[in-house]
């Protein structure tokens, strides 16, 4: 959607009139949902699993709420080497890739930090995985078997907090 | 531009993460003519949904709750023989590959195969021709030419021995549910319950939860 600041449209719904109080407060709601929609463009997200198919349905899930996926890694390895040359805003790290595993990712990853928010995404969350990603200091933690609308909003917290 | 098509390719995608659901459909519906008719969180709605819509190609996640991926597998050959089935396992293993093969599906690769292998290996089940990467094959090959390997963990001989439903029952104890959890998910009395509880531990000769849940994790029923 093409977003033109001097002059939002905003298409009235079915029997708003318009002017009315309740075109108003719809133009408003759908000029602030534009703004965090531009604002949600302009971060740039790299996601790592050794999984095509998780990448794609994760990829796909971004691009629909509205982010930029700037990149694609298959294990930790090349996670840390893309987060150095992309510098994403955020890395989303599967926990067992072949090479280096997530966790290990994020460690070496936060050990020189360069403003990379690091999102680990786990199959199973367990006690151990806890206490790990909060020893390495990650800065979320989402479950696979969870709906991806709490990714989302994991997502949506940790980038511009709106949740 | 891809015609709308009444005979389009329908296929009915069973696995109990959003993203790989996500992922499987963004990947099949970007062929041309090809359609996810339908999403099941479970064999139990996977199995429904096949009846109901009797789709080209079904694929199924071994591991999923309440029903696994091959006994849906079974339940979808019986309620729609139209319908071929591939499986989707998160690692090669010999047990698994018996085990589908065992079934009478057609189709198995892993999550971590390509999205090139999926689509083939659609392309291959929707004309009714069976597909496993070379690797399966080989595992597959690795078995006849020595079958001591088919009962070497002992597993396959004791699963054969279980009934559906028992092989159901060890799924939803060793997901951590009691026998009335049990007897109210499967609408049996809890005492029907227990009788099978205790059928099961004598076949598998185990008498701990705990030994019930290695035998479910080693026969993938569920996941590590």
């Amino acid at each position: 959607m093409q977003f033109n600041s001097d002059s939002p449209k905003v298409a009235a719904k079915p029997g708003t009139e318009p002017g009315s109080t309740q075109e108003i407060k719809t133009s408003r709601n759908s000029f602030q949902e534009s703004r965090t929609d531009a604002r949600k463009k302009s971060f740039r997200i790299l996601i790592a699993d050794d999984h095509e198919a998780v990448r794609r349905g994760l990829r796909s899930a971004l691009l629909g709420a509205g982010w930029q996926v700037c990149g694609e890694a298959t294990d930790g390895r090349e996670a840390i080497s893309k987060v150095e040359e992309l510098k994403p805003d955020l890395v989303i790290l599967d926990v067992s890739m072949p090479n280096l595993g997530g966790l290990g990712a994020a460690r070496e990853i936060l050990r020189n930090p360069n403003g990379t928010k690091v999102l680990i995404f786990t199959m199973h969350e367990s006690r151990q995985i806890r206490e790990e990603t909060a020893a390495i200091g990650v800065h979320a933690m989402a479950v696979k078997s969870a709906p991806l609308s709490t990714l989302l909003a994991t997502i949506d917290s940790l980038l511009i907090g709106t949740h | 531009m891809a015609e709308a098509s009444v005979s389009a390719l329908q296929i009915l995608v069973a696995d109990d993460h959003d993203v790989m659901r996500r992922g499987l459909r963004s990947v099949l519906e970007a062929q041309p003519g090809w359609a996810v008719c339908a999403e099941a969180h479970t064999g139990t709605e996977a199995v429904e949904m096949a009846q109901k819509l009797q789709p080209n190609v079904a694929i199924l996640d071994i591991s999923m709750p309440e029903m696994n991926g091959l006994d849906a597998a079974k339940q979808i050959q019986q309620a729609s023989s139209k319908t071929e089935i591939l499986v989707l396992s998160m690692h090669y293993s010999d047990q698994l590959i018996r085990d589908v093969v065992d079934a009478g599906v057609r189709g198995y690769i892993v999550k971590s195969d390509s999205d090139r292998d999926l689509v083939i290996a659609v392309r291959a089940l929707a004309s009714h021709k069976p597909f496993f990467t070379p690797h399966a094959t080989e595992l597959m090959l690795n078995t006849v030419r020595d079958p001591r390997s088919a009962s070497a963990e002992g597993g396959s001989s004791m699963r054969e021995r279980l009934t559906p439903r028992e092989r159901e029952i060890v799924q939803l104890i060793a997901q951590g549910r009691n026998s009335k959890e049990v007897a109210g998910f499967l609408g049996i009395s809890v005492k029907t319950a227990e009788t099978h509880r205790g059928n099961i531990m004598r076949k598998l000769q185990v008498h701990t939860v705990s030994e019930l849940v290695r035998y479910a994790l080693r026969n993938k029923l569920i996941e590590a």
